[in-house]
């Protein structure tokens, strides 16, 4: 590889990210290094932007302009590892965490929690979800069975109303209502192109957590059953079919009984 | 399907657009006639999902141009493997009828600029986007299209025209070119050269596909263009189209509109227009 474009691609990527607003390449013929700033401004304005897109109810809760500015900070020890940015910004939401001018609005960080699991669900792989016929098994198979989690589905809990506060950002004006100051566990399918949200209770998200851990129906049944909180796998079950949760239930194969005797 | 009667006229259209998919739903609705429909590569590089659902809708009723903008051809570094695989795998899922790329740069070490950063036009240069735009051929088992950047700066140590380090690229790795017209207009004024003169040596055969789109002058510095494809193609834009494919005959056009996307009947008309001229250029040799 030829080392004089790789030094002067050092140079150039070095003066994009320099702290200094007129930086620019020391080589550059002076009437061109007042143009350098175009290739800065792409730089945070289209990654900016990519943002924006990815966090649309964030950036209107702070506004574009706090939002901008709050994008480039994270910009600059955030660059891109890979050529798609179709999923850029995985990290915005600890970044708004840890980012004080951004804690007047204390579930901020939760809701870009949010806004991030809807972008993955979008652009998860498509599968088709568990039909109810798939669970046409015995009491026993099904008490030993395990589901599949389908791609698309997350889970976010928040001690904030995070889901009503997102549905309310969706109309074109706000309108000012009580919304109840109660925590909100959402679960985020896409069962078919469309991305969905459903509140879960407190057991019925420790229910789908354990069985999207792996554990069989029977543990995450004694996962999900605590003292103060009712846990009704019924309809659990119904609501995991209807979300489309789940892709495939897999069944162990019957033990042969006395096969070894 | 319905139109098997009268495939003479779509067959010889030649104009297209870049997709943009707040159009999608109308285009899969009313079916209108256009040549190609052209996208960025890398907004399907995802799993699944609208987006490829909505493309996988358009390539039922029209032909692709995949149009990568990240492969950093002209990074003087070894491609990206994993990105190039990717890529690879749109190409057999979209059979497009083009595959084409920049020979800016975007990627350093390991990090991405989603830019199109720009290349000295030097011989080193030359051998290491050779030696790039032959590893891409190879992989995708196929040839490339490269596009002749927009440029903003003049680079150090860059003593090769533009356009015969492009024209020597295609004959050293067998590649075609994508000449982007908006680009050698917005490059002539901002460097000052002749952009008649760059369109008129290239040779015809190497052009496999043509770019139009408008430019903006810069706010701070009025002899400055910035390509940002957010208005229509804009009149000294057309006229060297209509002088490129005098020459050339009918190509291949794609119309970029990216930003301040307007209406679909907007953009459509754009590409309607470069078909006209394409078709006036047509009648006029036969009436010759």
């Amino acid at each position: 590889m030829n080392e004089t474009l790789l030094a002067y691609k050092s140079d150039f990527a070095a003066k994009l990210l320099a702290a200094e607003p007129d930086a620019a390449p020391a080589s550059l013929e002076p009437q061109y290094r007042q143009r350098f700033r175009i290739y800065r401004n792409n730089l945070y304005h289209g990654l900016g932007e990519t943002l924006g897109e990815a966090y649309p109810v964030v950036r209107r809760l702070v506004g574009n302009e706090f939002f901008m500015a709050t994008a480039r900070a994270f910009i600059a020890t955030h660059l891109p590892q890979e050529a798609i940015l179709a999923l850029y910004g995985e990290d915005f939401p600890a970044f708004l965490a840890d980012f004080p001018p951004a804690r007047t609005i204390p579930y901020l960080a939760d809701m870009a929690r949010l806004e991030r699991a809807r972008l993955e669900a979008l652009h998860a792989a498509d599968s088709l979800p568990l039909s109810p016929e798939a669970l046409a098994v015995s009491q026993t198979e099904f008490a030993a069975a395990t589901l599949l989690p389908h791609p698309a589905m997350r889970i976010i809990a928040s001690s904030y109303p995070i889901a009503s506060l997102w549905r309310l950002n969706q109309a074109s004006e706000v309108q000012p209502r009580q919304l109840e100051a109660v925590a909100e566990t959402v679960m985020i399918t896409r069962p078919a192109l469309t991305v969905q949200m459903h509140l879960l209770t407190s057991v019925e998200a420790a229910f789908i957590r354990a069985l999207a851990g792996g554990k069989t129906v029977a543990e995450s049944y004694v996962c999900a059953s605590q003292p103060e909180a009712e846990f009704d796998i019924t309809t659990a079950m119904r609501l995991i079919l209807a979300a489309g949760a789940f892709m495939r239930c897999v069944v162990p194969a019957a033990k042969m009984q006395g096969h070894y005797s | 399907m319905e139109h098997q009667g009268e495939p003479a006229e779509s067959a010889q259209r030649h104009a297209g657009v870049g997709l943009k998919l707040v159009h999608a739903a109308q285009i899969i609705a009313e079916r209108p006639q256009i040549a190609c429909f052209e996208v960025h590569a890398e907004n399907f590089m995802v799993e699944g999902g609208p987006r490829l659902a909505a493309l996988d809708s358009m390539r039922a009723q029209y032909p692709l141009s995949l149009h990568g903008v990240a492969l950093s051809l002209g990074g003087a570094e070894r491609l990206d493997r994993e990105h190039l695989r990717r890529l690879k795998r749109l190409i057999g899922r979209y059979q497009p009828l083009v595959v084409s790329e920049h020979i800016a740069w975007s990627r350093h070490q390991d990090v991405h600029f989603p830019d199109l950063l720009p290349v000295p036009v030097n011989d080193a240069a030359l051998r290491c986007l050779c030696s790039s735009i032959d590893e891409a051929q190879t992989v995708l088992g196929q040839r490339i299209l490269i596009e002749n950047p927009s440029n903003y700066l003049k680079l150090p140590q860059s003593d090769i025209p533009e356009q015969e380090f492009m024209v020597e690229a295609a004959r050293r790795t067998g590649c075609g070119l994508l000449l982007d017209v908006n680009n050698v207009y917005v490059s002539s004024i901002n460097l000052g050269f002749d952009a008649e003169g760059y369109l008129d040596s290239i040779s015809a055969d190497l052009i496999g596909e043509i770019h139009l789109a408008g430019h903006s002058r810069d706010a701070a510095d009025s002899n400055l263009l910035i390509d940002d494809h957010g208005s229509a193609v804009p009149p000294p834009v057309w006229a060297l189209y209509r002088r490129l494919i005098a020459r050339t005959g009918p190509r291949l056009t794609i119309v970029e509109w990216d930003n301040n996307i307007p209406g679909w009947a907007e953009l459509s008309a754009q590409a309607d227009r470069a078909e006209r001229a394409m078709l006036e250029l047509r009648q006029s040799q036969i009436a010759a």
